[in-house]
């Protein structure tokens, strides 16, 4: 019994055109001084001059309703600017979760005011989004959260702290996810809502957290008493749970979750290509494989997506897959390079290599740890 | 595949597994073994998509007749514009055989059901085909093994045909459709352990509960289940690039190491699941693990097709390498 669905896509000839503009686009980029490729550029690199010109190509919520600034293009033509933007190491990191789930959320649960007010912002390469999910005490366990939404007479008193939330303090808005009534007995899930949280309100405050690598990417944001207006809730009071189940889904379908380690391979391909013997070829051999057959499967899911549907399975397991094998690229790319003396390596690779190294860790837990990847499977196949 | 097929077949095979001979003449009565031969028109009955949907569809129920090797030789014969004779049939690269006078003197050692085969095509380094009629003797090779090989013996026996090969045909695109049948028969081996493991784990009880209630045995399960997903997407995008110069290198090359690299992962973790029941020979596991483990070293294994693939990758320098990865980008106008 197939139990997993990843349909075939066949490249347009619309697709490979985007595709070349795009490089041409990253190619003038980088001639001009416009970026340096880094390894986990979806993160570690955050430019907002650059998101700005992304969104003046037109690259920003292209899948969008034109309405709202979109040109509804099919979600294949976004994986291709998405996987080209990735390949090259460019600093996507300032619109990156605003394009890739927060966008897309709005326009499934937000008011026609949320729309108009947000989505062509986000179009422009001006508005970038953060993520409030994680807490101190809720992290896998995210119905845990305790940060608190209230009813009052204009709208919502928010209480509490999110943690790790990756470019909140460069964002402008972030959503929230908050109580707004108590569980009931066991059922966590209920009393649970999404908040469209402006940053700038007061009685919030963003403090950096330093990462291992040495950047500040990440935040705690601490709310304090936040007046909220009526329409800052995002989709329907108590339908949170649901809402942010759908909202990772979006966050765990894209190629980055195996493509922040290629300018790496393609680097060491330049490098080593005249000392490869049999173990080296198959190491990189293997690392082709594994990138194809990958690619493949998150082909699928853009078609699923483009279809409606919501593979929430199939994007756990090309995160879990795609996790695994960026781990087998820095392993296999060690051992490649090991074919040169330490003095002959090109400039500039090895601090590639030791950052991508120091992000490592991080691959396997943010949008959810190899762990809870496993558990969403397993339930798909009926063993839970 | 065309899905009328694909339930045919899974008929025939779930109503025949256990009894190899009346499982070989459904699959004759049904045009399933003669699918993939050559009419008098040029065309096929089946397509080569649908052919390999009933290798991966055949190893899946752990069918030990010579239904894959037929359906392959068969099509290879109608690229050669040939037809392939009746009944079942191989194709092998061939570099030794000479013919003597008119007539063949050979040993061909272990082939794999050889003592069923009613003809032999051999491909010989000259670009030419001799298709032999079955041998005149041969000998069952001792083994463990399910799918049975035997010695074929010819002995001043006349060709059927001598066939001229079109020039892509050789024995690097032989071995590489060889590879592609062991990689379809690896995807349907690996998913029929696959399930065959989750439903075990969903019924045998330890500690008072279901085997699947325990982590450790739920995230074998998501492994296997990622790695048997990854490996049928290469095999898809392999069989898609299938035409009529045979298999494409990267792609093809690609599918075989990705199933065979799996194959060790979910032949292992399948046997861990099922604890000492699942080593033994009457439970149904092992004659999926067996051809599990000998499938993916057999036509080259996953080491060996990544090294080709990593020299070729290497040849074609490193600006290439996105285009071999994304596809190759247009010339733009403006
Ligand atoms: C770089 C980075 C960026 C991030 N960005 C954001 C962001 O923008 N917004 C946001 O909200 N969050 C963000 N996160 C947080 C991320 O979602 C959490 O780290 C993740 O959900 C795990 O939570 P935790 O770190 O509290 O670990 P824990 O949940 O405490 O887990 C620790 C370990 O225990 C394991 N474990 C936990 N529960 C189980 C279980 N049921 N079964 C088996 N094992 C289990 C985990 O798999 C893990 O190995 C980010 C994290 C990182 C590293």
């Amino acid at each position: 019994m197939q139990r997993f669905h990843f349909p075939a896509v066949e490249a347009s000839q619309a697709e490979l055109e985007i595709r070349a503009r795009v490089r041409e686009f990253l190619q003038r980029e980088r001639e001009t001084g416009g970026f340096v490729p880094r390894a986990d550029c979806w993160v570690s690199a955050p430019d907002a001059q650059f998101s700005r010109k992304v969104g003046e190509m037109g690259w920003l919520g292209m899948t969008w309703p034109t309405q709202y600034g979109g040109q509804q293009q099919s979600p294949l033509m976004r994986l291709a600017v998405t996987e080209e933007l990735l390949a090259a190491g460019a600093p996507v990191a300032a619109h990156w979760v605003a394009d890739r789930q927060s966008g897309p959320h709005i326009l499934k649960y937000g008011t026609e005011q949320q729309k108009y007010n947000i989505l062509p912002k986000i179009v422009a390469g001006e508005c970038f989004f953060a993520i409030g999910m994680s807490e101190p005490q809720a992290g896998s366990d995210l119905a845990a959260v305790t940060t608190k939404a209230e009813k009052t007479a204009t709208g919502w008193r928010l209480n509490g702290r999110k943690i790790w939330s990756t470019g909140a303090h460069i964002s402008s808005y972030m959503i929230v996810l908050a109580r707004t009534s108590p569980a009931e007995g066991r059922n966590r899930h209920v009393g649970l809502s999404q908040f469209l949280v402006d940053l700038s309100l007061p009685g919030i405050s963003i403090s950096g957290i330093e990462d291992m690598a040495g950047g500040r990417h990440f935040n705690e944001t601490l709310f304090e008493d936040v007046e909220l207006t009526d329409d800052s809730l995002l989709g329907e009071e108590g339908r949170g749970w649901a809402q942010v189940m759908g909202e990772l889904a979006m966050e765990r379908s894209g190629p980055e979750r195996f493509l922040t380690t290629f300018v790496l391979i393609e680097q060491t391909i330049a490098a080593i290509r005249h000392q490869v013997d049999f173990q080296s070829a198959a190491l990189l051999g293997r690392l082709y494989v594994h990138l194809v057959s990958l690619r493949r499967m998150s082909r699928g899911i853009a078609r699923l997506l483009e279809q409606g549907e919501s593979p929430e399975t199939e994007a756990a397991l090309v995160k879990q897959l795609g996790n695994q094998f960026e781990k087998d690229v820095l392993s296999h790319l060690r051992k490649l390079m090991a074919a040169l003396p330490p003095d002959e390596w090109p400039n500039g690779l090895r601090a590639l290599l030791e950052a991508a190294i120091l992000r490592q860790p991080s691959a396997t837990l943010r949008g959810g740890t190899t762990e809870i990847m496993r558990g969403i499977i397993a339930r798909q196949l009926g063993v839970r | 595949m065309d899905s009328l097929i694909e339930q045919t077949a899974e008929r025939i095979v779930a109503d025949h597994r256990e009894h190899p001979r009346a499982l070989w003449k459904a699959l004759i009565d049904n045009g399933l073994a003669g699918g993939l031969t050559r009419r008098a028109d040029g065309s096929t009955d089946l397509s080569i998509v649908d052919g390999f949907g009933l290798m991966r569809i055949a190893a899946a129920a752990a069918t030990a007749v010579p239904f894959s090797q037929t359906l392959l030789a068969s099509w290879v014969l109608g690229l050669c514009d040939t037809s392939a004779p009746e009944g079942a049939g191989s194709i092998l690269p061939s570099a030794t055989l000479r013919l003597q006078g008119n007539t063949v003197d050979a040993t061909f050692a272990a082939v794999e059901f050889g003592a069923e085969l009613h003809w032999l095509a051999c491909l010989q380094d000259n670009g030419e085909l001799l298709l032999l009629p079955a041998p005149s003797s041969s000998s069952r090779v001792e083994s463990i093994h399910d799918d049975p090989s035997a010695d074929m013996i010819y002995q001043s026996v006349d060709p059927l045909a001598q066939v001229k090969v079109p020039p892509w045909l050789n024995r690097d695109t032989l071995q590489l459709l060889h590879a592609l049948m062991r990689s379809a028969q690896l995807c349907g081996a690996m998913e029929s352990a696959l399930d065959l493991t989750v439903d075990f784990a969903a019924q045998r009880e330890q500690f008072g509960r279901s085997l699947s209630k325990f982590q450790a045995i739920q995230h074998m399960l998501s492994e296997m289940a990622g790695e048997v997903s990854a490996s049928i997407a290469a095999l898809d995008a392999a069989i898609e690039q299938v035409g009529g110069s045979g298999a494409e290198f990267l792609s093809a090359a690609s599918a075989k190491a990705r199933a065979s690299e799996a194959a060790g992962i979910v032949g292992a973790h399948a046997h861990q699941v099922h604890g000492a029941i699942g080593y033994t020979q009457e439970y149904a596991l092992a004659r999926l693990s067996r051809r599990l483990w000998r499938w993916r070293d057999d036509s080259g294994d996953e080491t060996y097709w990544a090294a080709q693939i990593g020299r070729s990758i290497v040849a074609a320098g490193s600006p290439a390498f996105s285009e071999l990865v994304f596809g190759k980008t247009p010339a733009l106008k403006n």
